[in-house]
Parts: structure tokens; sequence; C-alpha cells
């Protein structure tokens, strides 16, 4: 590594070196740190394999105008800006505006349409919400005690998220969203209830995130604690943006900088903790564009990808977004489940046999998700139970994303193969407050002006057969979609001597379990 | 090879956070002991907790703090006595006070404490950049020599250096090791051992018919002289004063830094052809002829107006520099020609910081009874600590928060202090006045650029951003170290010792604490090499 400075490039320090008066010889000038740096050889060699399939191949921001606009710092604050309008009118009009729901642009925007948005901008992009998302903007705006600008101070204690809950990646996150949907339902918040209900989560929200910005460092709230974050990180794996990714991996390796890491000049290091080098999924890139500004090797670009590829080419499974999966599917069915009759009987029965007297009683609440998301589980418990006869020695002293078992191996693929139908269902299940009552956003809007207009307060896109038959349609395409992905990682990941009856048996749990949420929309009889 | 390793008896762990880490192996190629591997399927990194040593430059360096290392540092303790114990009386001692490294064994032992980092702190935390670990690589060789020529690369007056460096703040305090909280490698001891045992020589590496004067002969010139020297330039040095060195001369005590290892060094340069003139002044008139004469010329006068307190009725009291001070007696104990002047008198030391710390010792060597007084808190004193100690242990009454604000002849009025914020100055508390009578006041209140010579400001500064060399090594993250901000420190430094002032478009360059004002001994020796590299470069 030591050697005389033979090309101005690495003459030290970055010195500055444009006038003509501080011009060096580079033969003579020898940089004393970098003569002393003598950095053990990376291991580079496995990289090509590694990375093949996950690759994006479409680069975004090879059109001059995309380019353009992610070098602006102002970008982002500029996505921002919108969202946090209407979110503080949200909360302006929860607090003060009518208290008709329907009428309310509170309730109005966030339930019939802010919610379907998401999920679009979701399956379609993956995190494309969190690059504008206004609780995460507002919290670093004030964590970097700027706008947009690139400071060198930061604002709290900058903290470390602490390491017992690191270890379990994204499933803290959806912890909190099934403590949210918890309080939507008990509050009736969602539902929706009164307008000032909805005002109060979404305050509580800002102040839960910005809060955990003053407390932890970089966007720790939006990777670990946001109660969207494990559910755009799952499902949003479906998009086909593929994020901001490197373009030259070598360049990468051998890059002294890690500016995107770190923070460069242009831009703060990666606030979500992801390396463009490595990335191999969407999953936990925030579109930020922060380390396409950083980098001083203009080695990051905007990729796209085809749908799927997020789900079903990486290397490397995380066992968190698995587990997030599963829990994600416990809840979504168990909202499908608590609009039958049924639900509301067992949920009479316990509010009078349990100390919680309130609708939704924890009991059935944490109980039905708990057992909608064993069901998976069991299913590929038994088929690992049935097909792996490779003994995989568990370790239990690895951390939790690293621990190895022959369940483990079937769960991750059944889960993964899963995503799309667990995030068909949560559309579909969003489709009749959509449908039955998106329109009422223009009397919403005008009703604070003194406007009124009963037929799109009253209108509703698609009668009842209508909506169900989408909500199937939707789910007819999510469960062909895990079909075919579940049957796309099984043949190359399944552990397994008979890897054909094993990808069979995993394909058929997928198809029985998608089967079945799908058939539950038709006695919901598209509920809201 | 463990993610995470955990052992429930030491409570001590080291973990790879494996939702964090991204696989960028900036820790693996930098870990001393190899003791990080990588895992292929997962991409990212794994320690071996049998090998790891705990010096927790994976967790200060991983851009994502993906790594914990909670472990106590396991590395051979050092032998070195530190502690400073004067044997005998102080009086006319010049027996240097530093701890020493005083056998060959004993200098192979603290040498092989030194990790080896592949990208070593302490390199960026020494001014001069030494390539300590190189160096002591060579002695653990056996190779002296090898060793000493390490660090001449950067470095000729590691004799100097070794002995008047603050190395808690610099390449000591850099150490991995100090940075994990232990004791650091005894890199400046070593440093003397190896420059005392060896002979230095010059490599000339081109010639050049060129021709360059420099005003001043203290530690910039020094550095200077030698980088020229090795480039093949003829060298002239104007001094003003009598004696050659600057501050290196009197200015050091003998205690710290014995005459004979700055006459030896002087002499170096003197046989390997540099022209001395003594009590020569140059004006900024006489500076224009140089100018014409020589190719450059190389102002390094230093920054050497005393500053001097505002004192009610100072001038009817017997006073002095401190500058004066240290000449006069430090010329007296040199040439054992002590006049008993100073025994048995009182000193009045206005000032407490290492410049009054010296004359203090000095007073204390010649039998006087001496008082240091400093307005600010002790705790925010520009004080080096060892320094502080070693004088408090020879007898000098050092008083902070008091300050003195009148005289009237032998009389003088002193007052305490409160100062609880570093930011403000202290603030007297007027009924706590005393009086006490001294023989003598001296001045110590430290040194200003300035003199007949037009100031130039410093140009060709480097941003304040480190470079990402800087960054890399995790140097600037906060440590398990008191000094915290040893990081950032040394940036600072670097960019003060990279800094050249010029005028007339180049032709004359000021260097060292005459541009940016007063700095230690090896940044002013940087600074003057730095602006030699830019001579050699610019032919
Ligand atoms: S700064 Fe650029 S080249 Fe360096 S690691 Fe990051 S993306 Fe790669
Ligand atoms: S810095 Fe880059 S990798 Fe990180 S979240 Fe932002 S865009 Fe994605
Ligand atoms: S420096 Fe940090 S992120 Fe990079 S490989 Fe090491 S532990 Fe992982
Ligand atoms: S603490 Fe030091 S020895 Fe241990 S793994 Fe980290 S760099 Fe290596
Ligand atoms: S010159 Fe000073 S700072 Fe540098 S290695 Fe020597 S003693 Fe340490
Ligand atoms: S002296 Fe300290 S920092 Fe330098 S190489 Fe040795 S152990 Fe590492």
């Amino acid at each position: 590594m030591s050697s005389l400075i033979d090309s101005t490039s690495s003459i030290p320090y970055g010195d500055d070196d444009g006038s003509d008066n501080n011009k060096v010889t580079p033969k003579l000038r020898i940089d004393p740190v970098a003569v002393s740096i003598n950095l053990r050889p990376r291991q580079t060699a496995a990289a090509k394999e590694h990375f093949e399939a996950t690759t994006p191949k479409f680069e975004v921001t090879k059109f001059k105008i995309v380019s353009t606009l992610a070098k602006k710092r102002w970008i982002q604050f500029a996505l921002i800006v919108p969202n946090q309008l209407i979110f503080w009118l949200v909360i302006f009009s929860g607090l003060f505006g009518t208290l008709d729901p329907g009428l309310n642009f509170a309730t109005a925007i966030t339930w019939y349409i802010w919610f379907a948005i998401v999920f679009v901008l979701m399956v379609v992009v993956g995190r494309a919400w969190c690059s504008m998302c206004p609780f995460g903007g507002f919290g670093e705006w004030i964590q970097r005690k700027t706008f947009f600008q690139r400071t060198q101070k930061s604002l709290g204690l900058g903290k470390k998220y602490p390491q017992k809950l690191a270890a379990y990646g994204l499933i803290s996150s959806a912890v909190s969203f099934i403590v949210l949907t918890f309080l939507e339902e008990f509050f009736n918040i969602a539902g929706p209830g009164t307008p000032a209900d909805t005002a109060f989560m979404v305050l509580g929200i800002v102040l839960f995130a910005t809060s955990s910005f003053l407390i932890f460092e970089r966007r720790t709230f939006c990777r670990y604690l946001c109660p969207l974050s494990g559910l755009i990180g799952s499902i949003g794996a479906i998009g086909a943006a593929a994020g901001f990714r490197t373009k030259d991996r070598d360049v990468c390796y051998s890059c002294e900088s890690k500016a995107c890491m770190r923070g460069g000049e242009e831009g703060y290091g990666c606030p979500w903790y992801t390396w463009p080098g490595s990335a191999e999924s969407n999953s936990l890139c925030g579109l930020c564009t922060e380390c396409y500004k950083a980098c001083p090797s203009s080695n990051v670009g905007l990729f796209v990808q085809p749908p799927l590829t997020s789900v079903i080419a990486p290397s490397r499974k995380r066992m968190d977004i698995a587990v997030v999966s599963a829990m994600l599917l416990g809840l979504v069915v168990f909202q499908q489940v608590n609009a039958l009759n049924i639900y509301t009987s067992l949920d009479n029965f316990l509010n009078s046999h349990t100390p919680f007297g309130h609708y939704p009683n924890v009991l059935d609440y944490v109980g039905l998700i708990a057992l909608f998301a064993l069901v998976p589980a069991a299913l590929f418990k038994v088929g690992a139970v049935a097909f792996s006869n490779i003994t995989v020695k568990a370790d239990k002293d690895l951390p939790f994303l690293e621990r190895h078992s022959a369940f483990r191996n079937f769960f991750m693929v059944g889960m993964y193969g899963m995503i799309p139908t667990i995030g068909a269902d949560y559309f579909a299940r969003q489709l009749p407050k959509f449908f039955n009552h998106a329109t009422r956003i223009v009397p919403a809007v005008i009703h604070p002006f003194g406007g009124t207009n009963k037929f799109l307060y009253n209108y509703s896109m698609l009668g009842t057969h209508g909506i169900i038959t989408v909500q199937l349609i939707i789910m007819a395409v999510g469960v062909a979609a895990s079909v075919y992905t579940t049957y796309k990682i099984a043949r190359r990941e399944i552990a397994s001597s008979n890897r054909n009856m094993a990808t069979l048996y995993l394909v058929s749990a997928t198809l029985i379990m998608g089967i079945a949420v799908a058939l539950l929309y038709i006695p919901m009889q598209a509920a809201n | 090879m463990k993610l995470f390793s955990h052992n429930q008896e030491t409570h001590t762990a080291t973990a790879v956070l494996t939702d964090r880490c991204a696989g960028c192996q900036e820790c693996l190629v930098r870990c001393p002991t190899n003791a990080i591997g990588f895992n292929e399927d997962s991409w990212i990194v794994e320690i071996n907790a049998e090998l790891c040593i705990g010096c927790g430059q994976c967790e200060r360096l991983c851009p994502f703090s993906a790594i914990v290392i909670e472990k106590e540092l396991s590395v051979l303790e050092s032998q070195l006595n530190r502690h400073y114990e004067p044997t005998g009386s102080v009086f006319l001692s010049v027996q240097e006070t530093k701890p020493a490294i005083t056998s060959f064994d004993a200098a192979l032992f603290e040498a092989s404490r030194c990790l080896e980092c592949p990208d070593p702190t302490c390199v960026k935390g020494c001014p001069a950049h030494n390539n300590i670990p190189l160096a002591l690589k060579n002695l653990r060789d056996g190779d002296i020599d090898g060793a000493r020529s390490i660090f001449q690369e950067t470095s000729h007056i590691g004799s100097i250096c070794s002995r008047v460096c603050d190395q808690k703040s610099q390449c000591e305090g850099a150490c991995s090791l100090a940075l994990a909280g232990g004791e650091a490698v005894s890199i400046g001891a070593l440093e003397k051992y190896i420059f005392d045992h060896s002979n230095g020589s010059i490599s000339h590496f081109s010639e050049t018919a060129k021709r360059v004067a420099i005003i001043g002969s203290g530690p910039a010139s020094l550095g200077a002289c030698f980088r020229l020297l090795e480039a093949g330039v003829e060298v002239e040095v104007f001094e003003e004063k009598d004696y050659l060195g600057g501050l290196l001369n009197y200015g050091m005590p003998d205690f710290t830094l014995p005459f004979e290892t700055l006459d030896k060094v002087i002499e170096e340069l003197r046989t390997a052809g540099v022209t001395f003139h003594t009590n020569h002044h140059v004006s900024d008139e006489e500076l224009k002829q140089l100018r014409g004469n020589f190719d450059s010329v190389i102002v390094a006068i230093g920054a050497n107006l005393p500053i001097r307190p505002k004192v009610d009725g100072i001038e009817s009291a017997v006073s002095i520099d401190a500058m004066d001070f240290l000449v006069r007696y430090g010329q007296s104990i040199r040439e054992s020609n002590v006049e008993y002047e100073l025994y048995g008198k009182k000193i009045l030391i206005v000032g407490a910081g290492n410049t009054a710390m010296d004359v203090a010792r000095v007073a204390r060597r010649l039998g006087a009874e001496a008082v240091s007084v400093e307005w600010v808190n002790s705790k925010f004193a520009k004080v080096r600590p060892d320094e502080l100690e070693e004088a408090i242990t020879e007898g000098v009454d050092v008083r902070f928060q008091t300050t003195l604000v009148a005289t009237a002849g032998r009389l003088a009025t002193l007052v305490n202090t409160t100062h609880d914020d570093p930011s403000k100055l202290p603030s007297i508390i007027e009924s706590s006045k005393y009086t006490e009578e001294f023989d003598l006041v001296v001045m110590a209140l430290g040194y200003r650029k300035g003199g007949d010579i037009e100031l130039v400001e410093p140009q060709y500064t480097l941003g304040e951003t480190p470079s990402p060399k800087w960054s890399a090594s995790g140097i600037l993250s906060k440590s398990h170290n008191h000094n915290q901000q040893i990081g950032s420190t040394s940036w600072m430094r670097e960019r003060k010792t990279r800094a050249v002032g010029s005028k007339d478009n180049g032709g004359i360059i000021a260097v060292g604490d005459f541009l940016y004002g007063p700095a230690t001994v090896v940044e002013a020796m940087a600074s003057g090499r730095n602006a030699a590299d830019r001579i050699i470069a610019g032919m």
C-alpha cells in the first residue's frame, strides 16, 4: 500500500491544488499518513456471485432531469413539504373542524385516500412514501437543524438503537404497527370516528417520531420504530424501484471515503444504514438521495428492477422480514375476520368474561393475530419435518438474524413467498373505504367554506358486488405472484434432497393459504 | 469465528450487529490482530473473540455503529515508570525529568506492546506523522539505525521532539491503546531511546544549485533546513540572537532539553553545510534584499513578543519577562557560573502555563521560593498536566484562581477569582484581596507574534472537513479516552502545519509560530518542513 504518491488524485488530504502557487510535484511529495497505512486485503471474491441476481440494470439517474433533481439538496424537502402541509391541515382540521368524520378533511383524507395511496406507492415503488414522509421529515429537520442543507452538527443525543432490539431488525416496527392498529380499533379512529381522534393520532406519531429523532442517531426511528417501516420494508419489496445502488462495486471496495456511509461534503451518510455497495434489496433504502449526493466518485445511481426482484433474488434472506410478514398476515386476517359476525360474538363473550371490557378485546386481538400468524409457521414446520433430511445444526449462540435450522429454511422461503399475497390482502381490505367514500374528499374540502355536495358525499364508485369482484381479482393476482415467487425461491434455496417435493409442498401451502384469505372477502361483503 | 460472543464470567462481549453490518469491511482491513473475518453468505463480518484484544478500533470506525466491543484491553502492561520522583534536591540539577527507557531490553519490551495497527491512529496524532509502527518494528528487529531512519523520513529532530512533545495530546493520546482507555505505547520514550542510541545522516535525493535563506533558527527553521539539505539546496540561516535554536535553546530549560541534544542537531546541520549567522537581525528592508540574493526566503522568526499583564504599579516593581529570565538564569545554570543572586529569594510568577512552570522550576533550581498565580480555574488551565505535577513535586507553589492586581515596590496585591465557565473570563472577588512580599516578579503569560517583519496571513490551508484518511481510521469518533477530542485537535493541528503564508508570489514564505501564533515545537518543525517541500516542488 505504502508508496510515493504518484498520481495527482491521491495527493494527500484533499489538498487544495487549485492555484498554481500550490502545485506540488507528486514525485517528491510524500503523504506520510498514507505511507503509514497498510490495510489488510478485502475479501471480495464472492461478490459477483452474491450480487449477480439482484444487480439492477436500468438506471433512472441516467436521465439528465432525474440526476439534476436528485443532486439538489432541496429535493427531499420539496417532496416532504406538500405532505407536511396536508398533515398539519389534518391536525388542525381534526381538532377544530366539523365533527362529521365523513365531512372532515382530517378523516376523509387520512382514511379514504392517504392509506390507499401509500399502498399503491408501496407496491409499485417500495419506499417512495419514506422519501416524502412528513413524520420522518419533521424529525430530521430538527435533528439536522436545517430544512435541507448539509450541516456538520446535529441536535439531540445521537444514541445508538439498543443492540438487543436492533438484533431483531424490523420486528420492533411491526410490533408498533400492531399496537397502532389496536389503538385505531379501540378508539375507532380509522372507522373513521371522531376527527379529533385522528388529529390526536397524527400528533402522537409526530411526537413519537420527533422524540426518537432527538434520542437516536440518523433515521433510527424510520428503520426500527416507525409503524409503517416493517410493512413497507417487507411488502414494498414487490416494488419496481431497486433504490439507490452502486454502479461499479469495485470502485466501492477501493473507495477510501465511504462518504455514502460516513457522510461527505454534499450529502449525509445513509440515514437508513444502507450501503449502496452491498444493498441487494429495496427494503432498507429510504430513497432519500443522500448517498447519491455524497459519493465523491459519482458511483451511485437510482435503479429500477422487474417487480418482485427484491423478494425473489436477494442471496441473503432476512429472518426479521419473514417474521414481520407472518405478523402482518396475522393482523390483516384478523381485520378480515373482525368484519364477520362470528367475531362480534367472540369479542362480546370475551368482553363480558375478562377484565378487558372494550372492543377489541386485547385477548382476542393478540390471540387471533398470533393464531393467524402461526398457521403459516405451522405449515412450514410440517414441511421442514417432512422434507428436510439435511440436518442444519441450530446454533443458539448466533444472533437472531444469523441462526440456521431446517424450520427457518422452510419458513423463510415460505414467508418471502407469501409477501405478494399479504400485500394484495392489505390493498384489497382498504378498497371498500376507497371506493365507497374517496369522493367525500370534495365535500370535505369545500365544507369549511360553506360548500356542500350531497351527491359526492354519498357517491360510491362501485357497488358491493363490484368491490368484492375487484378484491377477488386483486387477491388472485397476489396469490398467483406468491405461487411464482415461492417456486422461484424454493428451487434455489430449499435445503432438501427432495427439492421437487419440498417445492411442491411449499407452493401448495402458499396457494391454499392464499385462497383461504381471498375467500374471506366473500362473507365480508365489502365491509369497511 | 463468532458473530456474537459473550463471556458470562468476565462480562465481555464482542458482537457484530447483523442487522446493520453492511459488509463494507472497513473494520476487517484495519483490525490489528486479524480477528475480523468475513461471512460470504450473509455478507457481514464476524469477530474471532479469541484473537480480539479489545482495542476497539473497529467499533470506533464502523460507519454504521454495527460493532460492539465490550472487553478489557488485553495487551502487555507497560513497565515504564512514569512517576516523577526527583532524586535528592533539585538545587542546580540539570537531570532530565521525563520518564526514560534505560536499557535495550526495556525498549524491546515497550516496543512489543505496539500492535502495528494497519491504519495507525498514532501517526495522525503526531504532527510530524512519524511512521511509528514501522519504526518500532525496526526496533523490535534490533535495527536501531533503521528505526531512526524511519523517523527521519518525517523528522530529523526526534531527539528534541521526543523530549519536548506533549505526547499525551499527540502520538500517545491518539494511540489505539489510549483510545481504548488503556496505557498508550510510550512512543516518546522510545523515540528518545532510538535517537540517543543512533547517529543521524542526511540522505540526499537530488542536487540543485538553488539557495534558500531562513530567518530564525528555531524548530520551524530546523525542520526546513533538513528537508532542504536533502534536496541539495544551499541554506543560510540568519539568527538575531547570539545563540542558535530559538526557543529550543534557553526557552527549554536543560532539565527538559539538555543543551547537548540541541547542540548535536545544530552541529549536524553545520557539518552538512548550513551557514549560520548569529547576531544578525533581518529587518523588513533587508528581507527584500535577501529575496533578491536567494531563490526563496523562509521567515521562521516565531512568536516571541511577550504578553504583559496590566497591573497597577508594575513599573515600580522589580519585574522581568519570562524569556529574559530563562536566558539569564538558564545560562548561569548551564555554565555553572552560579551567582547566588536568587538564593532564598521569593519570586512571583504571573501565569501558570508551560512557560511559567519552566520559570518556576529554574527558580527552584537556584534556591528560590516560587509562587505562580493564574486567574483561571485549574480545570481550564492551559498547562500540561505532567509539567504541572512535576513543578508541584519540586516545591512550586501554584495558585489557580488567583491573580496579581497591583504592586508597590516589593509588595504585591493578590486577589482570588471565581471561574466556573471556560467560555467566560474569571471574575475577581474584591473581598479576597491580600498582600505578600516578593523579591522579583516574572511575567509569564506567554507570547504573541509580531516584530518588524510585516505579518502575513496563512494561505493554502486545508478544508475544515477532515480528509477521508482521517475519518476512516476512527480517530475522530468519541472514545473511552479522557481526551475525547484527540481527532479533531489533531486535524486542527494538521491544518496549521500544512498552511504557509506567502507574499510576493511565493518568494517569501512565512511558517511556524510567526504565521499562526504560538504552537508546539513539532508543529513548527512540520510547518517548516512543509514550506521546504513546497519550495522543492516549485523547482
Ligand atoms: S462513496 Fe461512492 S464509491 Fe464510495 S463506497 Fe459509497 S457509493 Fe461506493
Ligand atoms: S442514503 Fe442512499 S441508500 Fe441510504 S436511504 Fe438514502 S438513498 Fe437509500
Ligand atoms: S465497518 Fe461496520 S458495516 Fe462495515 S463491515 Fe465492519 S461492522 Fe460491518
Ligand atoms: S477490537 Fe481491535 S482487535 Fe478486536 S476486532 Fe476490533 S479491531 Fe480487531
Ligand atoms: S514527534 Fe512528538 S508527537 Fe511525534 S512521535 Fe515523536 S514524540 Fe510523538
Ligand atoms: S503505537 Fe499505538 S496506534 Fe500506533 S501502531 Fe502501535 S498500537 Fe497502534
